[in-house]
């Protein structure tokens, strides 16, 4: 236990810190530590090593490479060499000086006393909570550890197929092999790495523990973003430097978004949920933001690089993600342009159209410079011919993408109400980052900067376009996603939502506290009123996040009706591991009443669908997608004509559910033994005569 | 950058403690308590071995075998917690259905071979 938990924290940092950090050297090489913090180096070195792992893994096994143990320790200590070479020995071309900016960003001893503070409540939090969810019991986690263990069994990347029953006429059936787009390949690599490297099973906790770490990432990555964002001119010169300055703002952010938030969805309840792609993607997004602002502000070609390669990364990991991102960028364009039309006619400029002119000449300008360059070049070439050459993701292959384009199809997907956005994004953070988008369009028009400084002046509508879009374009995606002519669920846009808001109501919170402190200064209000609605803003914000927490605590361990599953699955494979001579067997078991039952399929490894499932009752009722009947009726009516036909179409022989609610329609009937009987558990085998 | 350096030496520490008091505790949460199971040793054969495996602190268990819902054998088993038993049983009479009954700790668990 203690050596596995040795290789775990050792692969974490072979796998998700070096590569990342020896590209970082070997990219920016000796102004790395002028160009980031420490603390952004750790947070883009863990980002950029999971899709270094993935291109990687991707190339070499498109080429027919065996993963294995092997080959990852060859192909990253490769990876580190190669990158600590160009760092060595390839000289700067040239020497950056230090941004300017930068001392703006350093930490007092008080703040990063707070900054502490915070991250330990965060973690331990999140650590409580996970104390009832480490098992791994949920749904979605079973489902992708089956991909990532195929790919450590068998060495090869998974073609992402699923058998499935399909009616050929009216009572017969057959099995047939099915692509699925539900699953990317980016969701599934860095597990498989992870086994391989350490041995540790993927019924364990390291699933939920590597989820844990992306999730702590994420919210580092959130922070190091509104440390630049917040670093923005617009709020420069213009309100009380001591409360208002990007470090006091990125950790205000931090705390919005750590520990009183640090359990309900998209925090440690996707961490124990098993919900891979949403938590990647809340890393990647605020990260390639964070290239992106960066690239625009220090005209830095390199910094558009790091952004374009995590964004393809988003791509390759989690298609809803990038679907979203893509949505964000649209948006913060949209915003930039009516901020700089309306900024450019309500100024005082004598010659509007020409200022508008000059300033769109000047962020081309700037836009084209990026791009041309060696690097960008090269790097989207390099991707297209690996989208089209090496590896597509299986949801371009599927088609999957035309099916989230058009009317909503469901209820589910017709958008949530204002009151359940409300509830999605937070109550107190929509209210406030409601406050955050006034004030900074306030600030926007207010700041007179236009006339005096043409050539600049669009850089500070940046931040606000950046905020104000990723903000809206959540909000439009889902509150009125028939707008915008998407069909995706609502609720699972929602999880996105709440990230642009928690940096908006950071600044409506500054915000108001300015405010409140002008009345005071000018005597409208007395300094005890002043004391008293600051100390009731954060009685509030930590009653709501409290509130949050512990409404999403759990109700208690599911680990044993969990290890009654696997006691049962792990008897039924040795048996039929054991009886190789006979025809082919396949298994049902039922969602419904057994618990961890998605983690089945890894006992056995034979399909993503294998054992069969009897799913939820009210899917077999939904009109709108009219599914196969057989794994209802050969549950609930196993000595029916139409289920025993099912049986034979299907070779269905072992049947696993749960003996209080099944037991009796089987034990009616000959046609079934029971071999096995654990606590709630029961398997029946159906008879060959 | 004293103050930064501080905070990453904070994390990294918060996480190497977290991380390993949530896979020591996954890690202990492993253990089946209080429970018990009985199978066939062999569920395609028509043999009536079955294996008992126990979870629980209570080591004894008693079980009979009808054939055809007639008495065949009987008896009584210790199985040390944590441990399994094979129970051999000498071949039964050819019949319609063999059933194992296992009592324990005043609970009866059956499971059967039908041959029909």
């Amino acid at each position: 236990m203690f050596i596995q938990l040795l290789l775990f924290f050792a692969s974490l940092v072979f796998l998700l810190f070096l590569p990342g950090y020896f590209l970082l050297l070997a990219i920016f090489k000796k102004n790395l530590s002028q160009r980031f913090l420490p603390i952004e180096t750790i947070v883009i070195a863990f980002s950029t090593s999971l899709i270094i792992f993935d291109f990687l893994i991707i190339f070499f096994g498109k080429l027919n490479f065996n993963i294995n143990r092997n080959l990852i320790l060859i192909l990253f200590s490769a990876f580190i060499l190669a990158c600590y070479a160009l760092y060595k020995f390839k000289k700067n071309k040239k020497n950056y000086p230090p941004i300017e900016n930068d001392s703006v960003l350093k930490f007092s001893s008080n703040q990063s006393a707070l900054i502490i503070l915070i991250l330990f409540l965060t973690i331990f939090i999140k650590t409580i909570y996970l104390t009832d969810a480490i098992f791994p019991t949920s749904t979605d986690l079973g489902h992708h550890m089956y991909w990532s263990k195929l790919i450590s069994q068998t060495g090869q990347l998974p073609d992402y197929k699923k058998n499935e029953i399909i009616s050929i006429n009216d009572n017969s059936y057959q099995l047939q092999s099915q692509p699925i787009a539900d699953f990317i390949i980016g969701e599934h690599l860095i597990f498989a790495g992870i086994n391989l490297l350490t041995r540790i099973s993927f019924i364990s906790y390291f699933p939920a523990l590597l989820l844990f770490a992306i999730n702590i990432f994420s919210l580092l990555a959130m922070f190091i973003l509104a440390l630049r964002i917040f670093d923005s001119s617009l709020l420069k010169n213009i309100l009380n430097k001591k409360i208002i300055n990007p470090v006091n703002l990125a950790i205000l952010t931090l705390f919005l978004i750590g520990p009183f938030y640090a359990i309900t969805s998209p925090q440690a309840k996707f961490v124990s949920g098993g919900v891979i792609g949403n938590l990647i993607g809340n890393l990647l997004i605020p990260l390639c933001l964070y290239f992106y602002f960066r690239a625009i502000q220090e005209k830095n070609s390199w910094m558009l690089f790091m952004g374009l390669f995590l964004s393809a990364g988003i791509f390759y990991t989690h298609h809803l993600s990038g679907f979203i991102f893509i949505f964000i960028l649209v948006f913060t364009l949209i915003i930039f342009n009516v901020l700089l039309i309306l900024k450019t006619f309500l100024d005082d400029s004598e010659s509007k159209i020409k200022t508008l002119i000059l300033n769109y000449k000047k962020t081309f300008k700037d836009i084209f410079t990026l791009i041309y360059s060696p690097q960008i070049i090269i790097f989207l070439i390099s991707t297209i011919l690996f989208l089209f050459f090496v590896y597509m993701p299986s949801y371009i292959t599927t088609n999957a993408q035309t099916t989230v384009v058009g009317a909503p199809s469901k209820s589910t997907r017709a958008g949530l109400t204002l009151n359940q956005f409300k509830y999605a994004v937070g109550e107190m953070r929509l209210t406030l980052g409601i406050i955050g988008s006034l004030f900074i369009l306030a600030l926007v028009f207010l700041k007179n900067k236009f006339d005096n400084q043409k050539n600049k002046n669009y850089h500070y509508i940046w931040m606000p376009s950046i905020l104000l879009g990723w903000a809206l374009a959540l909000t439009l995606m889902t509150v009125t996603p028939q707008w915008l002519h998407i069909n995706i669920p609502s609720d699972r846009v929602a999880n996105y939502a709440n990230f642009p808001f928690i940096f908006l109501a950071s600044i409506g919170l500054i915000g108001l506290i300015s405010f409140l402190e002008k009345l005071n200064k000018q005597l409208l209000i007395s300094k005890k009123i002043f004391h008293l609605i600051f100390v009731l803003f954060f009685v509030t914000i930590i009653f709501g996040g409290y509130y949050d927490n512990a409404n999403s605590l759990s109700l208690g361990q599911k680990n044993q009706k969990a290890l009654q599953t696997f006691h049962a699955s792990e008897f039924l494979s040795s048996q039929i591991r054991s009886n190789k001579n006979s025809s082919f067997s396949n298994v049902l078991k039922d969602h419904n009443y057994l618990s961890s039952d998605s983690w089945i399929k890894l006992f056995f490894m034979q399909d993503y669908n294998y054992p069969l499932s009897r799913g939820y009752f009210k899917r077999y009722e939904d009109s709108t997608k009219p599914r196969e009947m057989c794994t209802l009726w050969m549950i609930n009516e196993p000595s029916s004509e139409r289920a025993q036909k099912c049986f034979s179409n299907t070779f269905t022989k072992y049947i696993i559910i749960n003996t209080s609610v099944d037991e009796p329609q089987f034990k009616a009937t000959s046609n079934f033994s029971k071999v096995y009987q654990g606590d709630s558990l029961s398997i029946f085998s159906k008879n060959n005569h | 950058m004293p103050n930064q350096k501080t905070i990453l030496v904070s994390l990294a520490l918060f996480i190497l403690i977290s991380f390993s008091y949530l896979a020591i505790l996954e890690n202990a949460q492993h253990q089946i308590k209080d429970s018990w199971f009985i199978y066939f040793e062999n569920i395609n054969d028509d043999s009536s071995n079955f294996i008992i495996e126990n979870y629980s602190d209570d080591t004894k268990f008693s079980w009979k075998i009808f054939v055809d819902n007639s008495l065949f054998n009987q008896g009584e088993v210790q199985v040390l917690e944590k441990n399994k038993k094979n129970v051999s049983i000498d071949k039964p009479p050819k019949g319609k259905t063999i059933k194992v009954i296992v009592s324990h700790s005043k609970e009866d668990r059956e499971i059967y071979k039908n041959f029909e």
